[in-house]
């Protein structure tokens, strides 16, 4: 036998020990970790979250000579419990594309900055003169209002804190917000009118407790994999257990569906308020739970989409303005309200059989199962997106189902830290960190007095949420953008009439930080080469409230900085003279002349930690950079947001240490379940349960009705459009299609239709057709098979596919509440070419 | 010549009732089975030198009828000439199709 069968063999024999033990085939999963071969041992194992999606895998890297070679799943994780989905294979490949930016671009004509010149290699030097120049001239002319970031669920969570601290208190103006408004806005609103404290109070571990599961516009099985296994694993090892899925079409969860619900679109609200009225009229009310946890609020109505002002849906709704308020009603009022939501008129506006409808109630309403609730998408983008996080809530709150093992109503992320960063760090246009508000002059002082910076230097004014961006990039009233870790060019909805046309207005200067060059990257006017993932010290939260850490493990090609590096160095090359009134200045003369960077990042707290406390193992470039622990120094002074206000997180060295802990972290300790006196330090003395985000601790149950969605099919635009994602293909492909061979498994997006729909408008499968709507239109294929199956009257199209843009067909309706754009519908027809 | 030699392991986990089929159609898929239990998983390697293919197996092995889930557990790869370095004359890692 020669030596490389050795290696192979022990390869992989180290490969299937690995899998057994995740698998729990085997005894010994604490062998998972240990390497014995000598050339595997070679390599360097470190743990790091996956960088893909909300799940929060932990990931061992092994690196070799500079270079990420091997991963494996994390067998001492408790999220994935050493396994690791399809999307982790990427991982190891992700960094290495071929296409890597590694210089900064600018588009130049004559040797000078031109709007309409090519893309010319520049110093960062360069780069940052004509970025400064820019924002300083648009500061001048137009004040904070004209200085607008783009920025990311991906962001790690300094960079994510570094890049609000900029803009909020830096240039003082709020126009920043993350492409988490496209996913998670109307998980939060939700979260806040009813509960008053962001993101779930369950945990992963409610998978292994809960009788039934409930998808609400979730296909976790292709979109969350390893969570899926742990609900597939429940599901088989315990027959009793039920599954129920609600789609708008058939996807791959519906296989382990005991109960599969396709509904018309947008009635998911009816179904909702169809299940409280069942509990009520079978007598299954909680009512003790409800005496003493629970407000009934009657929210508004006809709150509009969340188009421009002078649409004419908008000139038509009555309560826009104040789509957020509602008014305290009783149990009587709300039961009388849900009772016209009986299963007739339900079952005939949803399209779902009666005994379906009964079936998917009766897990609700049994008291002896314990339900656990999970969405994502379908219900987060939607005109009404708010109002179902609200109302299935509203089915564990009259239940008591809530806050235990095993009952929980769960808001899947789709972004790595979509929680973490987005949300627990306040990067939207109205948050500060820790759930605080811009709004509120109590918070904004919170804020002031932790950054140690002059009262009144955060503005009171709500920025530009991501939609809005765009509407004044086109307008011209946002001149000077930047946009981190993202690709909204093909995210974005309405993108001919909104997003491309404000990216390409003369009047404006547009910067894009990202590792490949993205459709985003091709509209902008300077490209920044940026570091990713291990190429640098990060932090993600996850969707159970999980705070991990990873160190960097290997550098950054070329020039390429991570985003940290960037935020913190352009806040070199401005003065607070130039972007803070005089004021301000004259009340703190100490304040004068001195650069943001001073103020922000050298003011005694972010640059408090010295080199030395870096772990020697592992490299730190920015650190190196600025000469000082940057990470740990952002971190501690963020976390002082949250310690002993309920989102408290453990000291910085810890998270180095473990596999994550889910806030709040107290004494040590995490919280599993929040507002559950067993497990939460902050619910009050005596009480079992304590919502105390509410006032006294009550969460509200909101009578909120059906409202018909913005668009709907007619005879002119006959169809449903739906978009969504393939499991081949994530988010919007920018990273996961670098890799060249796996554009052969969906080479490009396709169009799922009913093979009766196709046949009846003269199409064959593979038949090339355009997908219009009021607003454009893309060419692509027709599929008929495989595993999305749609109904009559509705076509699904996967967005990741750069080559046929779908969001040129979307539109850009919103919630009115989030902000968040309903992406899974609006009237298309279809025409062969 | 193959650039990368890949090497990986992944968990199937099929209907128990439909394993012996699911078992089939993976053998057919060219890969290596080394385990299964009675709850209906299944431990797999793949040897290939493309990173698609073990892409591409993983997505065919989570869309095959009767499999509820396929997940990937371990994955290492380093350049073919590495691997040669330490042997003499092995036949060429295989590529799969799924």
């Amino acid at each position: 036998m020669t030596v490389k069968m050795t290696r192979r063999e022990a390869l992989k024999a180290k490969a299937v020990a690995a899998a057994s033990a995740a698998a729990g085939i085997s005894t010994g999963a604490e062998a998972q970790n240990l390497v014995t071969d000598r050339e595997i041992t070679e390599l360097k194992w470190s743990k790091a979250p996956c960088r893909f999606c909300g799940t929060g895998c932990s990931v061992m890297v092994g690196t070799k000579s500079g270079r990420v070679v091997a991963t494996h799943g994390d067998a001492k994780a408790p999220v994935n419990r050493g396994l690791n989905c399809v999307k982790g294979y990427f991982l190891s490949k992700i960094m290495y594309g071929g296409d890597r930016l590694t210089q900064p671009l600018l588009r130049k004509r004559d040797g000078e900055f031109h709007k309409d010149g090519e893309f010319e290699p520049v110093s960062w030097d360069e780069a940052f003169d004509i970025m400064a120049e820019k924002f300083k001239a648009t500061l001048t002319e137009k004040g904070p209002d004209g200085v607008g970031m783009f920025g990311s669920g991906q962001w790690t969570v300094w960079e994510g804190y570094a890049a609000a601290k900029l803009f909020k208190a830096g240039f003082r103006s709020n126009n920043i917000d993350p492409n988490a408004r496209h996913c998670m806005a109307s998980a939060v609103a939700g979260f806040m009118r009813t509960f008053g404290i962001d993101e779930p109070m369950g945990c992963y571990d409610d998978f292994e407790h809960a009788d039934a599961f409930v998808l609400w516009g979730s296909n976790m099985a292709e979109m969350h994999p390893i969570l899926w296994t742990r609900l597939t694993d429940r599901r088989l090892s315990y027959p009793d257990t039920q599954v129920a899925v609600l789609s708008t079409y058939e996807h791959r969860s519906f296989d382990l569906a005991d109960i599969p619900i396709v509904f018309t679109p947008h009635t998911d609200l009816a179904i909702l308020n169809y299940i409280a009225n069942y509990i009520i009229q079978s007598g299954r009310v909680n009512e003790e739970f409800l005496r003493e946890n629970v407000r009934f609020q009657r929210g508004r109505t006809d709150i509009g989409y969340g188009l421009r002002p002078d649409h004419p849906l908008e000139v038509a709704s009555v309560n826009s303005a104040e789509a957020n308020e509602s008014d305290e009603i009783s149990f009587d009022n709300y039961a009388a309200f849900v009772a016209d939501y009986d299963v007739d008129t339900v079952s005939e506006l949803s399209g779902v059989s009666k005994s379906k409808l009964e079936a998917l109630a009766e897990l609700y309403a049994d008291p002896d199962k314990k339900v656990m609730s999970l969405w994502t998408m379908g219900f987060n983008q939607h005109v009404r997106g708010v109002w179902c996080n609200n109302l299935v809530y509203n089915l564990h709150l009259l239940t008591g189902k809530i806050a235990t093992p095993g009952n929980s109503p769960f808001s899947l992320t789709g972004q790595p830290s979509a929680c973490g960063t987005a949300r627990e760090v306040g990067t939207f246009a109205h948050r500060l960190p820790a759930d605080l508000v811009v709004t509120d002059p109590e918070h904004r002082a919170t804020a002031e007095q932790i950054w140690k910076l002059p009262a009144g230097t955060v503005p009171e004014k709500v920025g530009a949420h991501a939609v809005l961006q765009n509407r004044h990039l086109k307008d011209g009233i946002i001149n000077a953008y930047w946009v981190q870790v993202n690709n909204n060019m093909q995210a974005a909805p309405n993108m001919m009439e909104e997003t491309l046309p404000g990216y390409r207005n003369p009047e404006n200067f547009i910067v894009v930080s990202d590792a490949y060059p993205t459709v985003t990257c091709e509209a902008a006017d300077l490209i920044l080469p940026t570091a990713m993932w291990v190429e640098k010290e990060g932090a993600y939260g996850n969707a159970e409230r999980r705070t991990q850490f990873w160190h960097q493990l290997v550098d950054a090609p070329g020039e390429s900085r991570s985003d940290l590096w960037q935020l913190m160095e352009f806040s070199k090359r401005f003065t607070t003279d130039e972007v803070w009134p005089e004021e301000i200045l004259a009340e703190n003369p100490d304040y004068r002349g001195r650069t943001l960077y001073e103020v922000l990042f050298e003011n005694g707290q972010v640059n408090a930690y010295p080199l030395e406390d870096i772990d020697d193992d592992y490299a730190n470039d920015e650190a190196q950079h600025f000469g000082f622990y940057v990470q740990k120094g952002l971190f501690e002074e963020y976390a002082r947001f949250g310690r002993d206000h309920g989102h408290d997180l453990a000291p910085f060295d810890t998270y180095h240490e473990v596999r994550g802990l889910r806030w709040p972290v107290v004494d040590g300790q995490e919280t599993p379940w929040r507002y559950n006196a067993d497990y939460d330090p902050y619910v009050s003395e005596g009480r079992k349960i304590d919502f105390y985000g509410k006032p006294g601790g009550r969460a509200n149950i909101f009578e909120l009705p059906y409202e018909p969605p913005a668009e709907a099919p007619d005879d002119e635009y006959p169809f449903w459009l739906s978009t969504g994602r393939v499991l081949e293909h994530w988010h919007s492909g920018s990273m996961t299609q670098r890799v060249p061979e796996l554009h052969k498994a969906v080479p490009n997006a396709l169009v799922y239709m009913h093979p009766l729909d196709a046949r009846e408008m003269g199409f064959n499968r593979g038949s090339e057709i355009r997908v219009i709507s009021r607003r454009g239109a893309i060419r692509s294929r027709v599929e008929t098979a495989g595993r999305n199956r749609v109904p009559r009257g509705l076509v699904f199209v996967p967005w990741f596919d750069a080559t046929q843009l779908i969001n040129k067909v979307t539109l850009d309706a919103t919630d009115p509440i989030s902000k968040q754009t309903d992406f899974k519908k609006c009237a298309v027809r279809l025409e062969a070419v | 010549m193959p650039r990368e030699v890949h090497i990986a392991s992944m968990i199937v986990h099929a209907r128990p009732e439909r394993l012996t089929e699911v078992s089939r159609k993976i053998s057919e898929m060219g890969l290596e089975i080394h385990q299964t239990n009675p709850d209906g998983k299944l431990i797999v390697t793949q040897e290939t030198h493309s990173t698609g293919a073990l892409g591409e197996t993983l997505t065919a092995l989570q869309l095959l009828d009767g499999v509820l889930a396929a997940t990937m557990v371990f994955h290492h790869y380093e350049p073919a000439e590495e691997f040669s370095e330490a042997s003499g004359s092995e036949p060429e890692p295989r590529e799969v199709q799924p």
